[in-house]
């Protein structure tokens, strides 16, 4: 083990210290673990999954493998990938995405040139030292032309925001781009690790954190639902939920997540959505973008 | 110059026997230890537990981890209790997203926001080692 962290500080000192470093072993691991979790469900019950049934672990797919998981609970449960496709043959957010192309090309071009940029996002800004999500920088333009800004034209959680997203995730999609996300400073990877330990840390009335449902708790159950892995959980967002017929962000989820462990949502804009979304894209890394999710 | 030597010294023992902890805030330190069951005990008056709910949610709120019951932040459950305490009326009424309403005496929720408010803080400071066990490829076996 000595041996090793030797290695580490001698590479390091010649190759120049790279804050990627424990970020993408904290990746691997990750997909280490979700890859033996979905291996085989049924025969890993005991271990993985001790209060399912085995009725529900009978439709699991076996066998997942990294890329999969961009599908959330579809990758693995053929009863919700059965019901998805038969819900709709179409994009059900396919007008969503017409209004994001109008308003982007109106209005975001300016300061997002181009659309392929969902796997790029989000970036560290140098300058301010900040995170900026995509929801920030469409936001920010936004702002700078002051256009409409609350619930019914441009916010965090839905609306022209979320429209604008769901182009930019479709032309991402298209292109075949991945989820490419960098550390590139030091103030950078403190925003990484301090997203890290809010994702691992036990908070709000029920105890239980981020990780509780979408790490150890992913393929298990939660007010009758399924829980998505961590692993591939950014890719699909916005989302299409069918309960109110409308998409929402990243930021809209993560602060329902936050209501039902009974903890104060926090602000969306605020540092810390910003650094547990850059901590979860950073998971993500490397798996291509998908588009068409419902929940 | 010895003497200077002399202050010096002094100064930085003086320091260590204190714990040269004078910039530290002493409410979150003492909320770690204390016992929920004595500090926010029913047998207490609403007052009493209303006092101890207010110092420690400020502190919850400055860290971000501030509790919410039904949809409504414990600062706001408070503060529901501040205006019922001024009204002179015995409930509270919680209304949630979907528009389901809970009552509650003034005595439980003035309970429920103590015990809150000091268990926010605790957690907050667990979970400040504790997060490390969860982490597959650190503490985390399976």
């Amino acid at each position: 083990m000595r041996y090793f962290f030797y290695l580490f500080i001698f590479t390091n000192l010649l190759y120049g210290f790279d804050f990627n470093t424990q970020a993408n072993y904290d990746r691997l691991a990750l997909i280490k673990y979700m890859e033996t979790k979905f291996k085989d469900p049924l025969n890993n019950i005991y271990q993985f999954f001790p209060y399912s049934n085995q009725s529900q672990l009978k439709n699991f797919t076996k066998n997942i493998t990294k890329d999969q998981f961009i599908h959330g609970i579809y990758a693995f449960d053929k009863e919700s990938q059965k019901e998805k496709n038969n819900q709709l043959v179409s994009f059900p957010f396919a007008p969503n995405i017409q209004n994001g192309q109008y308003l982007y090309k109106r209005y975001i071009q300016q300061c997002i040139p181009y659309p392929t940029v969902f796997g790029d996002y989000p970036k560290f800004n140098k300058k301010t030292n900040q995170i900026i999500t995509l929801s920030n920088a469409i936001m920010q333009c936004a702002k700078k032309q002051h256009l409409d800004i609350g619930d019914n034209g441009w916010n965090y959680y839905s609306g022209k925001t979320a429209d604008v997203e769901a182009y930019i995730s479709s032309i991402s999609a298209k292109a075949k781009n991945k989820i490419d996300i960098k550390i590139p400073t030091k103030e950078a990877f403190n925003a990484y690790q301090n997203g890290k330990k809010e994702y691992y840390s036990k908070r709000g009335l029920l105890n239980i954190s981020c990780a509780s449902c979408h790490i150890q708790g992913a393929g298990k159950k939660f007010n009758n639902q399924f829980l998505s892995p961590l692993l591939g959980q950014i890719n699909h967002f916005p989302v299409y939920k069918t309960s109110k017929q409308d998409i929402f962000t990243l930021e809209y989820s993560i602060s329902q997540c936050s209501y039902k462990q009974g903890e104060t949502p926090h602000k969306p804009d605020g540092k810390w959505m910003a650094n547990i979304i850059y901590f979860m894209s950073y998971s993500s890394n490397t798996t291509p973008i998908l588009q068409d999710t419902r929940r | 110059m010895t003497k200077l030597i002399k202050l010096i010294l002094f100064l930085l023992l003086l320091s260590i026997f204190t714990g040269c902890s004078t910039n530290k805030p002493k409410e979150p330190t003492k909320a770690s230890k204390l016992d929920i069951n004595k500090v926010c005990n029913q047998k207490l008056s609403i007052n009493q537990l209303l006092t101890t709910a207010q110092t420690y949610n400020k502190i919850a709120q400055k860290h971000e981890v501030e509790f919410q019951l039904l949809g409504t932040s414990n600062s706001k459950i408070i503060e529901k209790i501040n205006y019922a305490l001024k009204a002179d009326t015995k409930q509270i009424q919680i209304i949630t997203q979907d528009d389901e309403i809970y009552t509650f005496s003034l005595k439980d929720a003035s309970q429920k926001a103590c015990i809150f408010s000091i268990r926010a803080l605790q957690q907050y400071y667990n979970c400040k080692n504790s997060y490390h066990d969860d982490i597959p490829g650190d503490k985390f076996i399976y």
